[in-house]
């Protein structure tokens, strides 16, 4: 069980399901899934996104425009969504970050909901991401002061930096799952800094967990997430989040 | 308005900050010149579309509302239009994202309204007479006359109905002032 936080600097966290293509989809779904989720979501909102696709053909590049249907269903305040595309299933949560015990259960209550509409034949990808906005009370800070992870910049180079980007990918079970780290400044924060520290956990092999095992693995992914973040910051950082013991 | 993405679901495509999006494909890394013809041909069809850089790797990103907003930033770039103290803009969408899709579709009516020359800057109000807060996209012209209201009314009749239901607010209007 990680460390909890009376600020938990939490913007957003996300976990979505990849269904493989095998899995019958057709646009009855989301209908038969806000049926099921109507209570807890009643806000409905649909939308249509389009992808250019690019594609590479005897007689030269050759451009496609795809369509889909994105369907999103909403609390009442609107703090938490669930979004539903083809073979594509998000549950989003908005700060206040209501805490593992109140994030999991809405996870499992769409991922069960969705297994009574259709039968999952696979998954694809499953991820879980937390995106953390941090303001630190000053213009100028020595980011080794609050962060375990950050751009390193020798000697030789500016030591003053205007913008970065730091990304790293980690391995886990047996490269079964990744887990995407990336920090970068965010820009118009006025007299402070502010960070955003994104922690993506996923699936990177197809087929890799059961469809039984589906919420095992959030479970797990949420340990090593919570571990990826401990592992980013410094006690300064824990102190200005006020951990709550 | 959709959102329009150059990527593909077989070369997929990662996010990065800002909503500039990563995708791989091989025509692009190989042929950059054919890449940018395309983007140029999708264009011209009218249609705003986000940035594309290849990248050596295919990446998915666990999807996420603060990625569409960072994308919706760099889609309103793309369209000319300023957004004043972007961490406040996000912050209100954050807080209200059904209004995500508002100000996306709303941005590009009223640059077709109000044309090329109108600089837009997107930001947030607050009432200084309570807490309430919403969205404005300010216009500012070089030369302000009779018209100019009215196409900023012609506007807002095109786009008010996609305010009905939502959690928050948003208006087209001027302060009357020189573009910065």
């Amino acid at each position: 069980m990680g460390k909890k936080y009376a600020k938990p600097p939490i913007v957003e966290a996300v976990c979505e399901f990849r269904l493989t293509p095998e899995t019958r989809w057709d646009l009855t779904v989301p209908g038969l899934l806000y049926e099921r989720l109507k209570k807890s979501f009643p806000q409905k909102e649909q939308r249509m996104i389009q992808e250019v696709e690019l594609m590479q053909g005897p007689e030269g590049l050759r451009q496609q425009i795809r369509t889909s249907e994105r369907v999103m269903f909403f609390t009442e305040d609107k703090k938490m969504l669930v979004q539903v595309g083809p073979r594509l299933l998000v549950i989003n949560v908005l700060k206040p970050y209501p805490h593992w015990e109140g994030f999991k259960p809405h996870i499992d209550m769409a991922w069960k909901s969705l297994q009574e509409a259709i039968e999952v034949q696979g998954l694809e990808r499953v991820g879980l991401r937390y995106i953390n906005h941090i303001e630190l009370p000053a213009q100028s800070v020595e980011l080794a002061e609050y962060f375990e992870f950050y751009p390193y910049v020798g000697q030789r180079l500016p030591q003053q930096m205007v913008s970065f980007l730091a990304g790293v990918e980690f391995s886990y079970a047996d490269d079964r799952d990744h887990c995407r780290v990336q920090l970068t400044p965010i820009p118009g924060s006025g007299g402070k800094s502010l960070f955003m520290l994104d922690i993506d956990y996923f699936l990177v092999q197809p087929g890799a967990v059961k469809v039984v095992d589906a919420l095992a693995w959030v479970e797990e992914a949420h340990s090593r997430v919570e571990e990826v973040f401990e592992g980013c910051i410094t006690d300064k950082l824990r102190e200005m989040f006020e951990e709550v013991k | 308005m959709p959102i329009m993405a150059v990527g593909s679901e077989k070369h997929t495509s990662s996010q990065f900050l800002w909503g500039v999006r990563s995708g791989e494909s091989p025509v692009a890394l190989e042929k950059p010149g054919m890449f940018s013809q395309a983007l140029t041909s999708v264009r011209a069809e009218g249609l705003p579309i986000l940035v594309t850089i290849p990248s050596p790797k295919r990446q998915i990103d666990t999807e996420s509302v603060s990625s569409t907003i960072y994308q919706l930033f760099t889609q309103l770039q793309l369209q000319g239009v300023q957004v004043s103290q972007q961490s406040e803009v996000y912050e209100y969408l954050l807080q209200f994202p059904d209004m995500i899709e508002v100000v996306e579709q709303a941005v590009f009516i009223a640059r077709n309204h109000l044309g090329k020359e109108a600089q837009l800057q997107l930001e947030v109000y607050h009432d200084p007479e309570n807490e309430d807060e919403h969205l404005v996209l300010y216009a500012r012209f070089l030369a302000y006359d009779e018209t100019v209201m009215e196409k900023i009314r012609a506007a807002r009749r095109r786009y008010r109905h996609l305010l009905h239901g939502k959690s928050g607010w948003f208006i087209l209007t001027t302060d009357f002032q020189q573009p910065k």
